[in-house]
C-alpha cells in the first residue's frame, strides 16, 4: 500500500479522478486499485509476478501521478489571472 | 561467442590474432603495468593467470598515471612490457623512451598519438565505444582467453571490470556491446547467472541495513550512510534483521520480505516529496558468479569490483591483483579490512562535501563541489559518481568536484549520459582544461578527471566553462 498526500482534498479528487481509468487495465498477476481518503491517494497492489514487477508497477503509478498532478497545478494556474 | 556487429566480430578477430603473436614473441619475462584501478587491476589479473598458466614470468606493477619518471622507470627493468587499461593516451611517449617492439598496449580509452611499432589492441579503433562496449579487463579477456584451456575466472574478472567502471549503463543496470557478448559466454559455460533484484551493495556479504546505509547507486535522506536509522526503519516495517543470533543479508529475505521493504522504501521517499526516478536505480541486473562460494563478496560481480575498487584507491592494487588472480587467504581478509576502510572514507568525505555550507557553486552550465581539505584525495572519484547518481536527471549540467592533495588539486568531472549522447565529450574537457594551467587530464566522455596545480583552480575553472561553452553549442539535437 502506498498513501501520497496532496494538502488539498480538490487536487487529490483532481488526480484520482485522472488516474483511475488506467486501473482497468488488466495485467495477469497484478490487481491494483486506487481509493481517495481526504487529501490523499491510497494505492494498493497485488502482485504474484514478484518484486520487480511491483517496482515497476509502483514506480510507473508514482510517475502518472506526479505527471498529472505537475498538469493539473499548469491548468489551475493558466485559470487564476 | 555471439557476435552483434561487424565491428565487434572484427574487433574480436583481431584480439585472437594480437594473441597468436603474443605467443609467438616467446617472451620469458614479462612486465606487466597496469592502471590502479578496479578495471586495470581485473585486466591484470587476467593476464597474470595467463602467463602463469603457460609458464612465463611476469612481475606486475600498477600506476596511476603514465608520466617521463614512470616510463624511465619501466625502462629500466629491460623487458617486454604489456601496458594493460592504460598507455593508449601516451602513445608518443611510450614509443620515445621503451622499444617499441617490446610494447604491447590493450587498453579501452581513446588512443592518442602514432602507435610507431607497438603492438595495440583498442576498441576505438574499431569503431567501438570503450566507455560502454568494453572495458580494459574486458579487452585483456578477449586476448588472453586464447591462450589457455580453462578461461572462465577471466570470464568473470572481464565482468567485474566492466561493473567497476560503471559500464552498466544499460535498461535496468545492465552490461551492453561486447560486454553482454562475454556474459553470455559465461552464462553458457555456466559460471554467470544474471538476475533481477535490488542492487543494494553487500547483498551477499553485510547486514541488511548495513547494505541499506552503505549503498551508492542512490542516496535517500536519512537511510544513507546513517545504518542506524535503516536499522529502526527495517525493524518499523517489522523485517527481522537477525535470524539466531545472526545477521541477515538481503539474499536471506524472501520475496513478501522484499516486497514489503520496497512499498516501505517508496513510502519513504514519497513521504520526503523526493522524485520516484530514484527508485530506478534501486533495481538492476545481478551479475553472480557460480563457481564462487555463497556468502562472500566474490560471489557478486558488483561486490567484487567495489572490492578491488577499494584496494586500488587506498593503494594496495597489489592485495587487489592477489585476491583477482584467486587467493582466498590472509591477503583476501586483508583487501575486506581495506574495504571497510574504504567505505569509511567515502561516506565521511561524502558527509563533508554535502553538509559544509558553501561547497556548492552552480553556474548555467557547471555545477561544482569544491571539497578542498574536506574530501579525502584518495576517494574523489567514488564520491563524485555518487553525488551525480543522486542528482536529478534532467539536470543537464558538467558536474566538477575536487580534493587536495599537497600542492596538487585533483578533479573529477562527471558528464550526463544525456549529454555525451549528443556529442559532449568530458574526456576533452578534462584534457583541455587542465593544458591550459600546466596539469594532465582525460579519461572517458561521461567520467574523466584531471590534476593540477591548486594555485591554478580559478583559471582551469575558467578553461572548463570556456571548453564547456563550446562543446554545447556543437551538441546533436537529441
Amino acid at each position: 500500500m502506498l498513501k501520497v498526500e496532496f494538502g488539498k482534498p480538490s487536487l487529490a479528487k483532481l488526480v484520482y479522478s485522472s488516474i483511475k481509468p488506467d486501473e482497468l487495465v488488466e495485467v495477469k498477476g497484478i490487481k491494483a486499485f486506487s481509493e481517495i481518503k481526504e487529501d490523499a491517494i491510497v494505492f494498493r497492489v497485488k502482485c504474484k509476478r514478484g518484486v520487480m514487477s511491483l517496482a515497476y508497477t509502483l514506480y510507473e503509478y508514482l510517475q502518472y501521478l506526479k505527471l498529472i498532478q505537475e498538469a493539473v497545478l499548469i491548468l489551475e494556474e493558466a485559470k487564476c489571472p | 561467442m555471439i557476435i552483434q556487429s561487424e565491428a565487434q566480430k572484427n574487433f574480436v578477430s583481431k584480439a585472437r590474432e594480437l594473441a597468436g603473436k603474443i605467443s609467438s614473441l616467446d617472451w620469458e619475462d614479462v612486465l606487466i603495468v597496469f592502471h590502479a584501478d578496479a578495471d586495470g587491476t581485473a585486466a591484470a589479473a587476467i593476464a597474470c593467470i595467463a602467463f602463469r598458466s603457460m609458464g612465463i614470468s611476469f612481475c606486475a606493477r600498477s600506476v596511476k598515471q603514465i608520466d617521463k619518471a614512470t616510463l624511465e622507470n619501466i625502462a629500466y627493468f629491460s623487458k617486454p612490457v604489456i601496458f594493460l587499461d592504460i598507455g593508449s593516451g601516451y602513445l608518443n611517449e611510450i614509443k620515445t623512451i621503451l622499444d617499441p617492439s617490446k610494447v604491447v598496449i590493450l587498453d579501452h580509452h581513446e588512443p592518442e598519438g602514432e602507435r610507431g611499432g607497438i603492438l595495440m589492441l583498442n576498441p576505438n579503433e574499431y569503431g567501438l565505444n570503450g566507455s560502454s562496449d568494453i572495458s580494459g579487463s574486458g579487452v585483456s579477456y578477449l586476448v588472453f582467453k586464447n591462450l589457455v584451456d580453462d578461461f572462465s575466472r577471466m570470464n568473470e574478472l572481464a565482468v567485474v571490470g566492466a561493473l567497476a567502471d560503471l559500464q552498466d549503463a544499460g535498461p535496468n543496470r545492465s552490461l551492453l556491446g561486447l560486454n553482454s557478448a562475454i556474459i553470455l559466454e559465461g552464462e553458457e559455460n555456466g559460471s554467470i547467472l544474471i538476475e533481477e533484484d535490488f542492487i543494494f551493495f553487500g547483498r551477499e556479504t553485510l547486514p541488511i541495513h548495513v547494505s541499506i546505509a552503505s549503498s551508492s547507486n542512490f542516496i535517500i535522506p536519512g537511510l544513507t550512510g546513517d545504518e542506524n536509522v535503516a536499522l529502526n526503519f527495517l525493524t518499523s516495517l517489522g523485517i527481522e534483521v537477525k535470524k539466531d543470533d545472526s545477521w541477515r543479508t538481503f539474499n536471506d529475505l524472501s520475496e513478501a520480505e522484499k516486497s514489503r521493504l520496497l512499498t516501505g522504501l517508496m513510502q519513504y521517499m514519497v513521504d520526503l516529496g523526493l522524485s520516484p526516478d530514484g527508485v530506478q536505480n534501486m533495481f538492476g541486473k545481478i551479475y553472480v558468479f557460480k563457481y564462487e562460494p555463497k556468502g562472500t563478496v566474490l560471489r557478486d560481480g558488483r561486490e567484487f569490483s567495489a572490492l578491488l575498487n577499494s584496494c586500488a584507491r587506498m593503494g594496495f592494487s597489489h592485495i587487489g591483483l592477489a585476491v583477482a588472480i584467486g587467493e582466498k587467504g590472509r591477503l583476501f581478509e586483508e583487501a575486506q579490512r581495506i574495504s571497510r576502510e574504504y567505505r569509511a572514507v567515502v561516506s565521511k568525505s561524502l558527509s563533508n562535501i554535502l553538509s559544509v555550507p558553501g561547497t556548492r557553486v552552480e553556474s548555467e552550465r557547471v555545477l561544482l563541489y569544491n571539497g578542498e581539505g574536506i574530501v579525502d584525495p584518495r576517494v574523489l572519484s567514488p564520491v563524485a559518481s555518487i553525488i551525480s547518481t543522486s542528482l536529478p536527471k534532467n539536470l543537464e549540467k558538467i558536474l566538477v568536484v575536487t580534493a587536495a592533495e599537497d600542492d596538487m588539486l585533483k578533479v573529477s568531472i562527471r558528464v550526463p549520459k544525456s549529454l555525451a549522447q549528443r556529442g559532449f565529450n568530458g574526456g576533452l574537457l578534462a584534457s583541455s582544461a587542465a593544458r591550459h594551467v600546466g596539469g594532465l587530464g582525460g579519461g572517458h566522455d561521461v567520467a574523466s578527471g584531471a590534476i593540477i596545480p591548486r594555485r591554478r583552480f580559478q583559471s582551469f575553472m575558467e578553461a572548463v566553462e570556456k571548453n564547456a561553452k563550446e562543446q554545447f553549442s556543437k551538441l546533436r539535437n537529441a
